[in-house]
């Protein structure tokens, strides 16, 4: 009986590369869709999503080295590699760091969760409440580990596909010649786009955590990509859509142009059904902040090899609630944000680097 | 021979504990010990030929006593002395099933299970006929599993006949039985039916040493055994299926699942099992594929209705107003201005007075049962609006949602859903749609972390198996049902040549 349960316990971790596609989209697709297209435009203009496939292009190709380096460790993850690498100090100062981000990112991530909810549908809730509350389905599903969490951002597919088919339903008010002419914008403001374009496509570094635990490494590479074209795909179509439906103009001054578009559709009998809208999207914003906060709090359960996995997930539960009632407003959130988009660029390079010197200091390299 | 045999054994006065001894008094004293205060324990004694003496025991009740009669008491007497002590001539009589024990457990055991023992001074061994008479009800369909178009006939409380039922309609030695023993003080036999070949033999394994691990002194009905066996004990919903059904139970014996009987109860289990499966019924598959599907679409849209619907109704008119389309807003605002509750308070008001009701008709015979349908339906139907004490729009949501949720098939999953449903009502009433929307992350999260004997619980959807979707929300033509689900991981999953 305590074998069984011994072996389930290992087993809840185990994913297939199948799942690990699901993962990154859910890890990807959430948060960062919500602001992105204005923030892009007002950069690049009408050419935002140039900068969303470039964006794109770029995280694949970072995505092909991040893999390739952990293929080269084999069964282990950045934070062992980090050890490895940089010997035992300073692997660990690394680790600290990585930690860090990944909790920072569920906190920030949070607290725009809660900030669209008291937007769109309870506006006298107190923000400590609703926090606690809307994070209760994240904390059940880390509870019982990687597996059940890849099985439930399955239902985000459904949650896309029905984006899509709204797009499709309101395609009367989709001009083109909002987006004509292309490249309109010059090559400097594309590129320039490209930076916080990369906000959307975090979530790739995460794999390095997680990479242990799938079964199936030789297939991890092609998912793993896979999952980035997919998120690119829906991040142009959303771009692109959001541009073409609003205009650049208008779409500068939107907090949430996802939203703003079902607010715009009139449906036979629902009043509102942008509430219906932002109640399905829901899940996959608390999806994607499960992905960081999961990272983060399994991480601090390997590193430190903590037994009390109760106290741990509840500890880290709390301060993402408290720690993300730390930005004063939206404005102050937003530059949070930026600056966590920055850490996770580094992030991404630092990985890359990683690659380079592992070809210097062979230690531990292809070693099971 | 006799003689021989006699003093052989006389020295010997003490006797090993457990083995009989070659004394009658000695054996009967011991059983005596053993059955003190049992006054239904028969004992019969009689002197064979040669003033030899004999004792018949038995348990007044359970044993057919005109065939013990006819083919065990007269056959025994009419034998010689000489042959009484040889097991050979013995076991040569007519009656169905005779045997010899030299212990005293087993003699025991024999008699509490109806058997009818005799027991011969002299000899170390006592005669056991196994010629038993249970008092039981007829085979008849399960009040509470009717169908239209399929066998009429239900298990009943005896573990044998049951055993027949499937036996006698799957003729096949592939089906097998593994017996375990539960109840400490009950002595419980539970079988565990399967069908070599198709059945997964480590999941057989994993159940029959869960079954074996449980330590309780008895089960009153086989709900125990569910509750003992259960991985997740914290979860709202069944995880074995509970049918009385012989058909569903040679269905899932087909599919290669397990099907658990315990003696005493008519209800037996099937493991493992999917969450779809609660939603379907033999009719389903009795009937032409296009009604099956028509009819499998409404009992998982009523289950959806049962859960969401009065959760929406309170976040709409508590939190979300503007959502209701202005037609609508009118007349339920002209409603609801009668009464002086939040919904929250109005919604419970009625469901916990429905739930009454349904609890009250299953326990009161039925010619009550009708009176309180009168009463609940007048209470229900017009006074409480009438009184200002609910709304008219939420009278048709309670009476929609009660018959949504009386149309899933399994009792068990129904009490799930409209446990479920408090559940979605209180959260929808502090967080409106929010709420809603948190419950049904949770359930989902639940559901696809549940596992019934370690198959995943919301199979084929998540983990998504598209070949196995054709039985689930749907039911596909059964030319298209070749293949076995892989809940049960069957080691042979095509069905037919």
């Amino acid at each position: 009986m305590i074998k069984e349960e011994g072996e389930m316990l290992d087993n809840k971790h185990k994913i297939k590369s199948s799942q690990l596609f699901v993962f990154i989209i859910a890890a990807q697709i959430g948060i960062g869709i919500l602001t992105l297209p204005s923030i892009i435009v007002e950069i690049a203009g009408h050419d935002a999503w140039i900068s969303v496939i470039l964006a794109g292009i770029i995280t694949s190709l970072a995505l092909v080295i991040i893999m390739l380096l952990l293929n080269r460790y084999k069964d282990k993850s950045i934070l062992e590699i980090n050890k490895l690498l940089y010997g035992r100090y300073l692997g660990s100062i690394i680790n600290l760091f990585i930690i860090t981000y990944t909790f920072i990112a569920a906190t920030l991530g949070t607290r725009i969760f809660t900030d669209v909810i008291k937007v769109s549908a309870l506006k006298l809730t107190s923000p400590v409440v609703l926090t606690f509350f809307i994070l209760i389905p994240a904390i059940y599903l880390a509870w019982y580990g990687l597996k059940a969490i890849c099985r439930f951002a399955n239902t985000l597919l459904v949650i896309f596909s029905l984006v899509v088919i709204f797009f499709l339903i309101t395609h009367n008010d989709f001009r083109l010649t909002f987006l004509m002419p292309v490249a309109d914008a010059g090559i400097g403001p594309i590129t320039m786009a490209i930076i916080p374009s990369f906000f959307g496509f975090l979530g790739i570094e995460l794999v390095t955590i997680i990479y242990p635990n799938i079964t199936d490494k030789e297939n991890a590479m092609k998912y793993a990509l896979a999952a980035n074209l997919f998120s690119m795909t829906f991040f142009v179509i959303v771009t692109g859509y959001s541009t073409g439906f609003f205009g650049e103009e208008m779409l500068k001054y939107m907090e949430f142009p996802l939203f703003n578009i079902a607010r715009s559709y009139k449906a036979p009998v629902f009043e509102r059904i942008d509430l219906f809208f932002v109640a399905l999207w829901l899940p996959a914003m608390g999806s994607s902040i499960l992905k960081f906060f999961f990272s983060s709090y399994y991480s601090i359960n390997i590193l430190f090899n903590i037994q009390k996995r109760g106290v741990l997930l509840s500890m880290v539960y709390i301060s993402v609630v408290v720690l993300s009632r730390v930005p004063k407003d939206v404005v102050q959130t937003n530059q949070f944000l930026e600056v966590l988009n920055f850490i996770g660029i580094g992030f991404i390079s630092f990985l890359c680097i990683c690659y380079l010197l592992s070809f210097v200091n062979k230690r531990g390299v292809g070693i099971k | 021979m006799y003689k021989r045999n006699r003093n052989k054994t006389q020295p010997k006065a003490g006797y090993k504990e457990n083995q009989l001894s070659t004394s009658l008094k000695e054996n009967l004293i011991r059983l005596e010990e053993a059955f003190s205060d049992c006054p239904d324990l028969i004992k019969r004694k009689i002197f064979l030929n040669k003033d030899r003496q004999g004792c018949f025991l038995y348990l007044n009740g359970i044993v057919d006593m005109d065939l013990v009669q006819r083919d065990f008491i007269n056959p025994i007497l009419s034998l010689k002395d000489d042959d009484l002590v040889d097991k050979d001539i013995i076991e040569r009589i007519v009656a169905a099933d005779i045997d010899c024990h030299h212990d005293l457990s087993s003699v025991i055991k024999d008699i509490l299970s109806g058997f009818t023992i005799l027991i011969i001074d002299g000899n170390p061994f006592a005669i056991s006929c196994k010629l038993y008479k249970y008092e039981h009800r007829s085979i008849v369909e399960p009040e509470i599993e009717k169908n239209v178009r399929g066998p009429h006939e239900g298990f009943i409380e005896i573990n044998d006949s049951n055993i027949a039922i499937l036996r006698r309609k799957i003729k096949n030695t592939k089906l097998k039985f593994k017996v375990a023993k539960v109840g400490t003080v009950m002595n419980q036999t539970v079988t565990i039916a399967y069908i070599e070949d198709i059945a997964n033999m480590d999941l057989l394994n994993k159940l029959y040493a869960k079954i074996e691990a449980i330590n309780y002194d008895g089960m009153m009905a086989i709900g125990y055994i569910e509750q003992f066996i259960t991985d997740f004990k914290l979860s709202p919903f069944p995880q074995y299926l509970a049918t009385e059904r012989p058909d569903k139970a040679v269905a899932a014996l087909l599919e290669g699942r397990f099907v658990i009987m315990q003696e005493g109860t008519p209800v037996v289990l099937i493991a493992p099992i999917s969450f779809f499966s609660f939603f379907q019924a033999l009719d389903d598959y009795s009937t032409n594929w296009m009604f099956g599907t028509f009819i499998r679409a409404i009992r998982l849209l009523g289950a959806l209705i049962a859960i969401f619907l009065p959760a929406i109704y309170i976040a709409i008119t508590s939190f979300h107003y503007f959502m209701v389309p202005l037609d609508l807003l009118v007349p339920l605002a002209e409603s609801r201005i009668k009464v002086p509750f939040p919904p929250i308070i109005e919604a419970l008001i009625l469901e916990i007075t429905i739930e009454m009701l349904r609890e009250a008709s299953i326990r009161l015979p039925s010619y009550i049962g009708i009176s309180i349908g009168v009463v609940g339906g007048l209470v229900i139907g017009q006074a409480a609006v009438a009184a200002g004490i609910v709304s008219d729009l939420f009278i048709i949501i309670v009476a929609v949602t009660a018959m949504a949720s009386f149309i899933i098939p399994t009792y068990d999953m129904g009490l799930a859903v409209r446990f479920i449903r408090f559940i979605f009502m209180l959260l929808s009433a502090v967080f409106g749609i929010v709420g809603i929307v948190v419950a049904s992350a949770v359930l989902i999260a639940h559901l696809v972390v549940l596992e019934s004997l370690g198959q995943p619980y919301f199979q084929p959807v998540i983990p998504l198996k598209i070949r196995e979707l054709k039985d689930t929300m749907i039911r596909a033509p059964i030319k298209f049902l070749r293949r076995r689900p892989d809940q049960g991981i069957p080691n042979n999953d095509k069905r037919g040549r």
